[in-house]
């Protein structure tokens, strides 16, 4: 093993010469370290981190794909219990999350240690460039005929488009987040979007032409800037279009949810898929399935957007439901060996608590044991 | 926004199953296909993960013709082993096991042979040193542009879509409408004239720099 600064310089050196930053002698320096045996290690753990987060970590072949399980017929669960269910549940909460994580302090021993999702996400752009966004690539990362890309201090990635060329070519943008990984991005038009775990938005390096038009695939969380000659479309994976002129708004549309849920803030926004469009109101959320779409006039905004607030906020949300939450963002995968689960949970807790703290709590509200195997979550009945 | 939330009512004891299968389910039918000898199915898998396990290549390897042999060896891998591939797991595992290892051993082979370093050094050099920070790049970059200014035509057109544009081979032939064996030759010829050319000047320049890092020791 290299020696703790040796790898620090090391890992510094890599992601530089990954990123095409390198100046010649640190090219030299790091073929240099390559030779030694001491950085094997390194070099191997590198092409692990670098392939999780290109192919969206699913690199585990141990990993078995989640078992569908036939469920009991509903049963008659008493209410009392359920109610109970919630109350200890949302005590627990006030109780625990108060304590710091303590696991998310220990060091990484390795691949199996679950952390929690963390700011992360990598830039593709058509000219065949691909940058990691990570605390390594703060500065500017790429001049795109005029367009200044750059990562701030904060870990936002900001397209400067006011000086960009006319004439030039338009480079197209994919910005994606792996599991365990989130991202805020500053487009051109000064529009904020915040990406959530396992999600994509693909965007132009600049605005051309009469509509602002971008692609989402998972969670993301708009604030549009507004300009009423150029309204902004977002396209999703089947097919809806989201049209809006300036407005604040959520959108839900990961394929292993039920439905998908675009939620709004401020403004309004038209939604529109295969011929049947509905228009927004502030409140009000879109639910879509198949290919019918529910319009829900109150909407739980708080609990919408928990996520881009740091929060994992359940409402009267089943395990399956939330699960599927805690693998996309502690990168795990779940197995059910329990089928009695029919709680709901009552309860928010932050997204950076370490997962052993946010399963205890399921635990000791709800009626099933976890256990941790590698990076599988197992779901056993409550004995 | 307050930092826990806490609500208290009783939850509604409604109901529904939402299973579901952690990855594209026709993938397993892929893999099942993959497994019985079917090509077809295999074109798909590479298909769906050929550019991305490029890309993946690329950031470590550099040059586009030792990435594209990775690519083309670990497919043929994955094709020599498929009879032991479980369809039920990630497919992405495999791949990642079978690239590593080849990039791995490129990568320790690379910092023990001058040759394939400077064809790394050549890879990277920026084409165009007169933008911003590459001062340390410019006077190799310089003698590079010269060297690349002198490929035929065609072969300057191929290096540098695979070098600036990052164009896969298959891009490459699409584009350019050449097989991807003569691209790969082009590939490889154009490195070829690049390197003599640097050795032929008097000062070998990726020496020089070489010697002024040691000197700084």
């Amino acid at each position: 093993m290299l020696e703790k600064s040796n790898t620090d310089y090391f890992q510094k050196l890599l992601s530089r010469y990954k990123d095409g930053s390198c100046t010649p002698n640190e090219v030299r320096e790091l073929f240099d370290f390559f030779k030694l045996h001491e950085s094997d290690n390194a070099i191997e753990e590198d092409l692990r981190k670098e392939f999780d987060l290109i192919f969206n970590n699913a690199s585990e072949v141990e990993s078995a794909p989640a078992k569908v399980i036939r469920l009991h017929p509903f049963r008659k669960y008493a209410i009392a219990a359920a109610a109970s269910i919630a109350i200890i549940f949302s005590f627990y909460f006030l109780f625990v999350t108060k304590k710091s994580d303590r696991d998310n302090n220990e060091p990484l021993a390795n691949k199996d240690v679950i952390i929690p999702g963390h700011k992360q996400a990598v830039l593709t752009m058509d000219n065949g460039k691909t940058v990691l966004l990570d605390s390594s690539s703060v500065g500017k990362i790429a001049d795109l005929s005029g367009t200044v890309v750059s990562l701030d201090k904060n870990g936002e990635l900001l397209y400067d488009a006011s000086n960009a060329k006319q004439e030039e070519r338009i480079i197209s943008n994919t910005v994606s987040t792996p599991t365990g990984g989130f991202f805020k991005i500053v487009l051109p038009d000064g529009s904020n979007v915040w990406l959530n775990s396992e999600s994509e938005l693909t965007f132009p390096s600049k605005f051309l032409g009469s509509e602002r038009n971008v692609m989402l695939k998972g969670e993301g969380y708009f604030e549009v800037a507004k300009n009423k000659e150029n309204p902004f479309r977002v396209h999703l994976a089947q097919g809806e279009e989201i049209t809006v002129l300036g407005t604040v708004f959520n959108v839900m549309t990961y394929a292993n949810e039920p439905s998908q849920k675009i939620t709004l803030l401020e403004g309004s926004i038209n939604l529109s898929k295969s011929g049947i469009s509905k228009i927004l109101k502030p409140g009000q959320q879109a639910i879509v399935s198949n290919e019918q779409i529910d319009i829900k006039n109150e909407a739980a905004i708080d609990h919408e957007i928990a996520w881009k607030n740091g929060l994992f906020d359940f409402q009267d949300d089943d395990l399956p439901a939330i699960l599927r939450q805690i693998s996309r963002w502690y990168n795990v995968d779940i197995a059910y060996n329990a089928s009695n689960h029919v709680g709901h949970y009552v309860g928010s807790i932050r997204k950076s608590s370490g997962i052993n703290e946010v399963l205890k709590m399921l635990e000791l509200a709800g009626d099933v044991n976890f256990s941790i195997v590698g990076r599988k979550i197992i779901v056993n009945e409550k004995k | 926004m307050v930092d826990h939330a806490l609500s208290l009512y009783p939850p509604k004891v409604t109901y529904f199953a939402c299973m579901h299968s952690m990855k594209p389910y026709n993938e397993i039918d892929l893999l099942y296909r993959v497994r019985d000898h079917d090509k077809e199915a295999f074109d798909e898998i590479y298909k769906r993960y050929y550019l991305k396990l490029r890309m993946y290549v690329l950031r470590f390897v550099k040059v586009p013709q030792y990435a594209e042999d990775i690519v083309q060896d670990a497919f043929l891998k994955v094709w020599e082993i498929r009879e032991s591939i479980d369809p039920e797991k990630y497919f992405s595992g495999y791949l990642f096991t079978i690239t590593r290892n080849m990039v791995f051993k490129f990568l320790k082979n690379a910092a023990n042979n001058k040759d394939v370093l400077d064809e790394i050094m050549i890879s990277i050099t920026p084409y165009d040193t007169n933008e911003g920070n590459l001062m340390e790049w410019k006077e190799l970059g310089i003698e590079i542009q010269k060297a690349i200014q002198m490929l035929p035509p065609k072969r300057k057109e191929v290096f540098l879509l695979c070098k600036e544009e990052h164009f896969s081979y298959d891009e490459t032939s699409a584009k350019l409408g050449i097989s991807r064996n003569t691209i790969k030759e082009h590939m490889v010829l154009a490195m070829k004239s690049i390197k003599d050319h640097l050795k032929n000047r008097s000062l070998y320049l990726l020496q020089v720099i070489l010697a002024i890092f040691f000197a700084r020791l």
